[in-house]
């Protein structure tokens, strides 16, 4: 209620001072003299179906609500509404993805209110990009789908070429992992969650320095939180009372990321040093001190695109047989090991993956075709994602691919798998 | 008074023989110097409007907003292009810095990705935004990068023009900005490029831009933008139109604005 209230408020936001310049006036719409507001959005259904049964078939509206730019700044807002068609009985959802003011004050630019961010230099694969979680179960063609927003306060100071960005985050909000619906043994359930108390001293902050100059892009970054990816901690008082439940940890994550160009190649890289404040947790709950790189490079050839990347880990004081801490073997407790040290990707001390995306954009940019490719040599899981993608106007888009995971047992993709491998078809239509 | 009438003949004759050899005297290059030299705005702003025809008849249309400041002596002109509408390419942005001896700096700014990210320029045949223009056609010319041919005199919808073919100096040239020649008409009062025929690389005539009006945008040094342009593949029967709806002279747009900060606003 609270959120459709915020939504309303903004329709009904009437702000009277606009500015007066021809080039922002014409952000929010073409002739603003008169709109203090734009709506826009889109309204799409998909279906996703591997070779025997449907995974997800849902139809979806978004509604986007932006104001124009007024003299100190303006505010957008972004609703959902899905209603998804599988399961018992027609499910609808309300998600308010996005809602926030931005104010911009001589040097500084804030933005408020429920929001995603994403920080890196590198293509999707981005260990700077810390402050708002992802969904690893949702279904759609947009790889953006897969972000979640949280309450942010975020502020920037400009002082050209550098920029100094902090980000506030008072309430933690977990990633949402592929764990929870999988079938726990007899006996084992669910718990209730294990996270911060919404308190001022469990918030999590992030600062980060940035210098864009003509020829190079960089910034440092310094994360302090709950990381965005829960642990799974088991407790057991006796044998009837065994539950799993998610748990956050606090950690420190250093990054540095660039972006330039070398001839005809663009060069980036990204690299972060995370250290949790817990250095002992049952379970593997909490992941070890790690060293994450990616470096890649792109390159054009006439309409031909292709982004390569090499995405490394090496994991500091890496023990490798997952054992419950109190040395007494139980499979699940041991099987709970495993899961962890999937979820944070530790499952051996040095990895090494490569990522490819190809990309081709036929018929005048109408039709564009991309396989988005990441192979984990050392675990030998594979995902990829090809997608065609055609305008049939500058409103209607059909698309159809495929997501597909494959990782040997006891791998995270090898899970994933099971729940979300599937081709899929999407009809989206923009207003 | 016969006399006098046959002096006043030779010397408005000569006066003019005169005049068409100070004309003349100017180079291909110069010529296109000059062509280049008048459509340098010190800053710009403008609201345009970009419509893509296919060979049905079927119409997109694109609102772009642009603003342009030149720098470094107007050797460097930074440019912030975003599109407003339709609602698939709604708050997608480019920032250029356009150098006249270098290769370009250029970000795009795409509201999927949720950042900024720096791109590489060497792909300037590129069509912009799926109409008929090209990268290359967005940004002015390194005039180093070609040779030039004065082919003569040709009027233009009666506007006399000095005929001028543009070679690309080497293969690398010409794979990047995807003609193997181009061939321009631009006004001998103005300089101002009128009509332009691009040659493909197999060397077929491929696209005609034709300038449909222009605006005198500084009336103090006579700088000049498209008001409107016309281009027309004849290969595929394709066009796209490109009019400027409204613009300013505004030489004192603030630095800011070509930043990311902005291109991400």
């Amino acid at each position: 209620m609270k959120q459709l209230c915020f939504f309303l408020g903004l329709l009904v936001l009437n702000i009277p001072l606009f500015s007066q310049s021809l080039f922002e006036s014409s952000f929010t719409s073409g002739d603003s003299n008169k709109k203090k507001f734009q709506i826009y959005g889109y309204i799409r259904s998909n279906v996703f179906a591997n070779e025997t049964d449907y995974r997800s078939v849902f139809g979806e509206t978004s509604i986007k609500l932006e104001t124009k730019s007024f003299k100190f700044g303006n505010a957008f807002s972004e609703i959902r509404i899905k209603q998804n068609l599988l399961g018992n009985g027609l499910s609808s959802k309300v998600d308010f993805r996005e809602g926030y003011v931005n104010l911009y004050l001589s040097d500084f630019d804030f933005r408020i209110g429920r929001q995603i961010i994403v920080w890196g230099r590198a293509d999707g694969f981005n260990p700077t990009n810390n402050l708002t979680p992802q969904d690893f179960t949702a279904f759609s063609p947009d790889e953006d789908d897969k972000r979640l927003s949280n309450f942010v306060l975020s502020c920037t100071y400009n002082f050209h070429p550098y920029k100094l960005i902090a980000n506030w985050v008072p309430v933690y909000k977990p990633g949402i992992l592929p764990f929870k619906k999988t079938n726990l043994p007899e006996g084992i359930i669910w718990g209730a969650n294990d996270f911060p108390p919404y308190k001022l001293s469990e918030s999590n902050y992030a600062i980060k320095l940035s210098i864009e100059k003509a020829s190079f892009d960089g910034s440092v970054s310094y994360f302090n939180g709950y990381h965005k990816l829960p642990g799974l901690c088991y407790e057991s008082n006796d044998s009837l009372n065994q539950q799993v439940y998610l748990t956050a940890h606090h950690t420190q994550i250093i990054g540095f990321d660039f972006s330039t160009a070398i001839s005809n190649y663009g060069l980036r890289g990204e690299f972060a040093f995370s250290n949790p404040s817990q250095k002992k947790a049952q379970f593997g709950s909490v992941p070890k001190s790690q060293l994450e790189y990616t470096i890649g490079l792109d390159r054009e050839w006439g309409n031909f695109n292709l982004i390569t990347q090499y995405i490394g880990k090496y994991v500091i004081d890496f023990h490798a047989y997952g054992m419950s801490a109190n040395g007494v073997h139980n499979p699940f407790t041991n099987q709970l090991t495993i899961w962890n040290k999937m979820i944070y990707g530790q499952q051996n001390k040095l990895s090494h993956s490569i990522s490819l995306r190809p990309s081709l954009s036929l018929v005048h940019q109408t039709l564009s075709c991309e396989i988005l490719s990441l192979f984990n040599i050392t675990t030998e899981e594979i995902y990829v994602k090809p997608k065609i993608a055609y305008k049939l106007s500058d409103n209607l888009t059909l698309s159809a691919g495929a997501q597909l995971y494959q990782g040997p047992e006891n791998t995270l993709f090898d899970i994933l798998s099971k729940g979300l491998n599937a081709g899929f078809f999407e009809c989206k239509v923009f207003f | 008074m016969k006399k006098f009438k046959a002096i006043l003949i030779v010397f408005i004759a000569l006066a003019m023989v005169l005049t068409s050899n100070a004309q003349s005297g100017l180079t291909a290059k110069q010529i296109q110097q000059k062509s280049i030299e008048v459509t340098r705005v010190k800053g710009t702003e403008a609201i345009s409007k970009m419509t893509i025809i296919n060979q049905n008849g079927q119409e997109r249309v694109r609102q772009i907003a642009v603003i342009t400041k030149l720098y470094d002596n107007g050797n460097t002109e930074k440019k912030l292009i975003r599109f407003s509408a339709p609602a698939d390419v709604k708050g997608v942005g480019f920032l250029t810095y356009d150098y006249n001896t270098k290769d370009d700096d250029k970000w795009i700014y795409m509201p999927a990705l949720r950042k900024t990210r720096r791109i590489i320029s060497s792909e300037s045949a590129k069509s912009f935004m799926g109409s008929e223009f090209s990268y290359a056609d967005m940004t002015l010319p390194n005039i180093d990068e070609y040779s030039y041919k004065l082919l003569g005199v040709e009027s233009v919808k009666d506007i006399s023009c000095y005929k001028i073919e543009i070679t690309p100096i080497n293969e690398d040239v010409m794979d990047a900005n995807g003609f193997s020649k181009k061939v321009t008409f631009i006004g001998k009062s103005d300089f101002v490029l009128r009509k332009a025929v691009y040659y493909d690389l197999f060397e077929d005539k491929e696209k005609v831009m034709e300038v449909e009006s222009i605006i005198e945008v500084d009336k103090t040094s006579h700088k000049y933008r498209f008001g409107k342009i016309v281009m027309i593949n004849i290969q595929n029967g394709r066009k796209s139109i490109s009019q400027i709806e409204k613009i300013q002279f505004n030489p004192n747009i603030p630095d800011d604005y070509f930043t990311t900060r902005y291109l991400e606003r």
